[in-house]
This record gives C-alpha cells, sequence and structure tokens, in this order.
C-alpha cells in the first residue's frame, strides 16, 4: 500500500461521505416543507431556487477557513428548520425563515467544493464521488424510511454531519 | 493514446456560457424526465427513485469519462445526445408501447433507467470538469476555476427553474425547443462545428416547435393503445403541469367512446370502478348525513364528478385540488361536454392539508378525500393519522369524514411476509379510529370505503342502499356507475380486522414503497392466468 493511499482513501470517503449527507439534507428539508407546509409546486420551487442560490453563494463567499462552522451552520439549519416547521404546520408566515434554513444547507453544498478544490485526482473525481454520493444519501433516505421510519429524519443528518466533520479533519491532517 | 480534444476555453466567457448552458439545460430536461419518464411505467415514489437515479448516475458517468474523450469521442457523444434529444419524447414512447405490444412491458422500467443514465445527462455533465482541467493546465489557479465554473453552471440551473416556472403549464412544445436550442448551441460551442453545419443545427429546435403537435398526439396515441390495451386510443388533450403529465384520452368503439384521464400514466377517471369510487366517497357519505343538504368538502376530485353530481344536492361545495391543469382540462373536456355542468360550487387550487390547516370558517358536514391510491408520500400524507385528526377537528360533531381504503379490509396479520403487502386498508382504519369514534366499513363488489365519525351513521344498510338508489336512478346513471350492492361492515368486525396495525404515520415509506412494487409488480412481472 503506497503511502498516498490514506490521505486519498480518506479524502474520497469525505467526499463521497459529504454527497451522502447533502442527498440527505436535501430530500429530507423538501419532505419537511412538503408534510409541514404544502406540497405545492410553488413550495418545491422556491425551495430549489434558494437551495441553488445558497449554493452559489457558498461557493463565492471570499475565503478558505471555518468549514466546521459552514458544516455545523448546514446541519444546525436543518434541525431548526425541523423544529420550526413542525411547530407552526401550514402556516406560510414561517416561509421565509424555512427558506433561510434551505439556503443554509445549500450553502455548505457550494462551500464544501470551494474547500476540496484542490482534493486529489482533481475535478473529475471530485465531482464524480460527490454526486454519486448524493444519489446513495437519496436512496439510501428512502430505504432507511422503510426500515425505520421517520425517526431516521431525526438523527441520520446528525450522524452524517458528524461523520463529514470528523473526516475532513483526519484529510487535513494526513 | 487517445487524440486530444479541442480545448474548450479558447475564449474567456465562453466556459462560463457552454456551463450556463448546461445548466439551464440540466433543469429543463430533469423537469420533464420526472414525468414523461416516470409516466411511461405509471408514476409512483419507486418509479421516481429509479429516475432520479439514472438522471444523477448519468451526471457520474459524465464526470467520469469527461477528461478522457477525444475530439472523435466527443463529437459523436454530442451527435448522439442531439438525435436522441430530438427524437425525445416521441421516441420513447413509441419504444415503450412497442415493448407492451410484444408483452415485454417489463423490460420499460429498466429501458427508462438507462436511458437516463447513458443518454439524457452524460452529455451536460462532460464539461465541467473538463474546462476545469483545462484552466488548470494554463496559468489559472485551479480553486478559483472550479469556484467561478461551477457558479456559473448552478446559476444556469437557477435560469432553468425560471423557465420552467413561466412556461408551465401548457408550454411544455416550447420547454423542450428551448431545451434542445441550448444543446445545439453547446454543440457548436464544444465541438467547434462549421459554419454550414452550425447554421443547418440551428433550424432543429424550430423544425421540432413546428412538428411537436402531429408527433406529440401520434406517440402518445401509440402509447396508449398499446400499453393500456386500447382497440383505438385519440388524444384529447395532453399536458404538462408542475405536478404531473395529465392526458385526456379517447378510447373504444367508434359508436361509443369513453374518456379516460390519466396523470402520470395512472388512470384516474373513466372505469365504471372509478365511477363508484366517486359514488361511495364524495357522493353518497353527503346523502346518508345526518344533516341533509350538507356543508361539503372534496379533496382532490380533479374529474369533477363530485361537482357535478354534489352541488345541486349540498348547501355548499367547496372542492380542493392540487393542479389547476387536472381541473381545467375536466371541466372543458370531460363535464361541459356532457352539459348541464352546475356553477354554484367553489374550487380552490390548493394542496388539501394547506387548506384544511388553514381554515377558520364554519365547520363542514361531510370531507371527502377523494385522491388517488397512495403511490407517493404526497397523497400518502393525506391518509395519515396526523391528517385524520386536522380532518377531525374541521368537521362538525356530527359530521362525516369519508376515505377510499383502496381495496378490501381484510382480516390480516400486520406482520405479512409478502412484500408487495401494505396493509394500506387496515392502517388506514386504524388511522380513524384513533381519531374518530366510529367508523363505518361499506363494501362494493370488493372494495371497501371507510366513513368515520363520532356520532355513528344514522342509517341502516337499506336506508344506504336506497339513497344510492335514488341518486342512481335519475338520467340513466346506471350506465355509468351499474346496480352497486353495497354491504356494510359491523363495527366489531372494523375494529377487529384494524387490530395490531399502526395508522399510517410521517415519510411513511412502507406503505408508498410496498404499493408502488405492487403495482409494477402485478402490471408487469406477475405470471398471468
Amino acid at each position: 500500500m503506497s503511502g498516498r493511499f490514506l490521505p486519498n482513501t480518506l479524502a474520497s470517503i469525505n467526499i463521497a461521505a459529504t454527497g451522502v449527507l447533502l442527498g440527505l439534507l436535501q430530500w429530507s428539508a423538501f419532505f419537511l416543507l412538503q408534510s409541514y407546509l404544502a406540497s405545492t409546486a410553488v413550495v418545491y420551487l422556491l425551495a430549489t431556487t434558494v437551495w441553488l442560490c445558497g449554493s452559489v453563494a457558498g461557493l463565492l463567499i471570499p475565503g478558505s477557513g471555518r468549514e466546521p462552522l459552514w458544516l455545523g451552520g448546514a446541519a444546525a439549519a436543518y434541525y431548526a428548520m425541523r423544529a420550526l416547521a413542525s411547530a407552526h404546520p401550514y402556516d406560510f408566515r414561517y416561509l421565509p425563515l424555512l427558506l433561510l434554513c434551505v439556503a443554509a444547507m445549500g450553502a455548505y453544498a457550494g462551500r464544501f467544493f470551494r474547500y476540496r478544490g484542490k482534493a486529489p485526482g482533481g475535478a473529475k473525481w471530485l465531482f464524480f464521488i460527490e454526486n454519486t454520493g448524493f444519489v446513495t444519501g437519496m436512496a439510501l433516505t428512502v430505504i432507511a424510511l422503510f426500515w425505520f421510519g421517520d425517526s431516521f429524519l431525526g438523527v441520520a443528518p446528525a450522524i452524517a454531519a458528524v461523520f463529514c466533520l470528523a473526516t475532513s479533519r483526519v484529510r487535513r491532517f494526513t | 493514446m487517445a487524440e486530444v480534444a479541442p480545448r474548450l476555453a479558447l475564449m474567456p466567457s465562453r466556459p462560463f456560457a457552454i456551463l450556463a448552458i448546461a445548466g439551464v439545460n440540466l433543469t429543463l430536461i430533469q423537469f420533464v424526465a420526472m414525468r414523461e419518464f416516470a409516466s411511461l411505467v405509471g408514476s409512483n415514489e419507486l418509479v421516481l427513485l429509479v429516475v432520479v437515479s439514472g438522471y444523477f448516475l448519468g451526471l457520474s458517468a459524465g464526470y467520469l469519462v469527461s477528461e478522457r474523450l477525444s475530439r472523435h469521442a466527443l463529437v459523436a457523444l454530442a451527435a448522439f445526445t442531439l438525435l436522441l434529444h430530438a427524437s425525445l419524447p416521441f421516441s420513447g414512447r413509441w419504444i415503450a408501447g412497442s415493448m407492451a405490444a410484444i408483452n415485454l412491458g417489463g423490460n420499460i422500467l429498466p429501458f427508462v433507467f438507462l436511458l437516463m443514465v447513458f443518454g439524457i445527462t452524460p452529455f451536460y455533465a462532460v464539461f465541467l470538469p473538463r474546462l476545469i482541467s483545462e484552466a488548470q493546465s494554463g496559468t489559472r489557479d485551479l480553486g478559483q476555476a472550479l469556484v467561478r465554473f461551477y457558479a456559473a453552471e448552478i446559476a444556469g440551473g437557477c435560469a432553468g427553474l425560471i423557465i420552467v416556472l413561466l412556461a408551465t403549464p401548457a408550454r411544455i412544445a416550447l420547454i423542450l425547443a428551448l431545451h434542445l436550442a441550448g444543446l445545439v448551441a453547446l454543440v457548436i460551442l464544444s465541438t467547434g462545428a462549421r459554419a454550414r453545419v452550425a447554421a443547418a443545427l440551428c433550424a432543429l429546435p424550430f423544425l421540432y416547435f413546428a412538428a411537436w403537435g402531429p408527433l406529440d398526439r401520434a406517440s402518445l396515441s401509440y402509447y396508449y393503445r398499446h400499453a393500456h390495451q386500447f382497440d383505438s386510443a385519440k388524444v384529447i388533450a395532453s399536458e404538462f403541469s408542475p405536478y404531473q403529465r395529465v392526458d385526456l384520452i379517447e378510447a373504444g368503439s367508434d359508436r361509443r367512446p369513453a374518456t379516460y384521464l390519466y396523470l402520470n400514466g395512472n388512470l384516474l377517471y373513466g372505469t365504471r370502478f372509478l365511477h363508484l369510487h366517486n359514488l361511495m366517497v364524495s357522493i353518497l357519505p353527503n346523502l346518508v348525513a345526518r344533516k341533509a343538504p350538507t356543508r361539503a368538502l372534496v379533496i382532490g376530485g380533479g374529474s369533477l364528478d363530485s361537482a357535478r353530481y354534489l352541488a345541486p344536492r349540498t348547501k355548499t361545495l367547496q372542492v380542493v385540488e392540487i393542479d389547476e391543469a387536472v381541473v381545467r382540462l375536466a371541466r372543458r373536456h370531460i363535464q361541459e361536454v356532457r352539459g348541464g355542468f352546475p356553477s354554484n360550487w367553489q374550487l380552490t387550487i390548493d394542496d388539501g392539508k394547506h387548506f384544511l390547516g388553514n381554515w377558520t370558517g364554519e365547520p363542514f358536514d361531510v370531507i371527502s378525500i377523494d385522491i388517488p391510491v397512495p403511490t407517493h408520500l404526497q397523497t400518502a400524507m393525506l391518509h395519515s393519522d396526523r391528517f385524520f385528526a386536522l380532518a377531525h377537528s374541521r368537521l362538525k360533531p356530527d359530521g362525516i369524514f369519508s376515505i377510499s381504503l383502496a381495496g378490501a379490509l381484510n382480516p390480516r396479520s400486520p406482520s405479512g411476509n409478502d412484500i408487495t403487502f401494505s396493509g394500506l386498508a387496515n392502517r388506514i382504519t386504524a388511522g380513524l379510529l384513533r381519531n374518530f369514534k366510529h367508523v363505518t366499513v361499506a363494501r362494493v363488489g370488493q372494495d371497501d370505503f371507510a366513513w368515520a365519525s363520532d356520532e355513528g351513521l344514522p342509517e341502516s344498510v337499506a336506508a344506504v342502499q336506497a339513497k344510492a338508489d335514488e341518486f342512481l336512478n335519475e338520467d340513466g346513471r346506471r350506465e355509468l356507475f351499474g346496480s352497486p350492492r353495497i354491504a356494510l361492515l359491523d363495527e366489531d368486525t372494523v375494529r377487529r380486522r384494524a387490530a395490531g396495525f399502526l395508522p399510517i404515520g410521517e415519510a411513511d415509506m412502507q406503505v408508498v414503497l410496498r404499493l408502488s412494487l405492487g403495482k409494477l409488480y402485478y402490471r408487469f412481472y406477475a405470471p398471468k392466468p
């Protein structure tokens, strides 16, 4: 096993895990909006738009540090959204706050690529691994909901975020 | 080693243009694919997962080969993608229809998945890593190139969403023609096509737009004739709404054709069974309620049969349907052509649970849930324990909540080993019993319908049958509804059969996936008798 294997492998695991986390967050956030607010197309399109706008903001805001803050912020935004949506079901007055949470999650989806701009293997592997992780995250969410029910939506994002944080820090020190 | 492909980033603005167009097109084609390709097998949550996974795995495939493509390979991929997209969605319908015609319908879902992975998205994914790699080989900083290029692609995605928002419903031809125009621009920009070739390619989106009407109808007609086993099928109307593909098909013999309403490939209206569904869910509960005429609410009911039959019999009638296109097309092509369509009812375009959650008016006498079987999470939410509690809070003390059990409430064990067994009827009943004091189950043939209330049903089975007969004897309605014999299950039996089953919860994938799997299995894969 070459000396480069470990950091590359860990970096790849971190990228894949982040893809899984983002798939999980996006699926879960959109589900929360549909379930507690409304299943209308306007809500879905607004949520998609602010996720994408958040991603662009996360990409373009200058700076290269404080990744745990962005990652933690995305996870915190998910749980804030969950609490807010379930406390005020069907209440459109909270839509701007809920969309702000979605934007915060999308912001890490963009920020992540800023942090991994020099990931081993180049852009091809970065996008390939993250995107495949994203699909895996979506599929895992559906399968896990089948087996574990909606309690999965309460614990999985936190576990995935902690795992991403841990692997991102190991990657930095190897 | 393969010949090196031409550099895409010769002009400073070209990479941004390429990526923005790719972003726009990815959004447009995702919007269409989720409706069109899912419709080919009859959309449900499982089918959507297959389609969306195929879409994203196609991106992964594109990323994987991005830097290895030679010039010839890139041109070949561009040509293949252009030909494929110029033929869609018509070719997909013809292929799926032909598969069904030769008893290979079970291959439609794998076909759709492979089409998504290898045909729809890979070409669009090639550019991002390739352009970043080229920037890296130049003087630009890799990290900065990635940030700017990826931002351009996402911004294109946002622009695509705006196009979708402006162009739906009804302008699907425009969306796909714009998508094709974007694809042509990408092909020209990425392959450095010669001026003559470029000029010829530019005509393609206009030709596509002009040919849309006849090709759309011919391919849809072919698909329905073979995939749904009609002798003949004429497309009366077809639209892409923000939620689904809405098709109205006229089929049957020339002397007595019938009109069928399909939502994303699933039949919603047109058969005797579906007319009976409307009778039992929406009409009859209002006829047997304690206080007639009633203040009635119908959630769903997009075919507007409930409006036709209930509006003359109720004090007020409110229909809440999420999809404006369904109501508009059903009114124009099903109800108004029959004549005598009433106007004394109110329509609200909204999600049923959002509407009820915000309802502050007088409580209703009857709330009817007239929606398809919950093979999507969206519809499963309208069968959940939380929704039943909400509906209960919006009913008068002697009000009735009516819903289909989507099958028979048979004695079953909650822990059935059959993967397609969802226990739906039992679980809906368990949810109703948790929120209402009484649940009456009315049976017609093999199908059960639940009427839940706090004061119990005032009528005997003979009285219920009499009310149904009185309604059916008007205006030759028996031609549509037949002569159903109604039975009522006694409440002890209902409670016994729901015992041990959990009400449907939030994000209940157990119900949704088992139903989805069951629908696919029995339509395509179960041994035919």
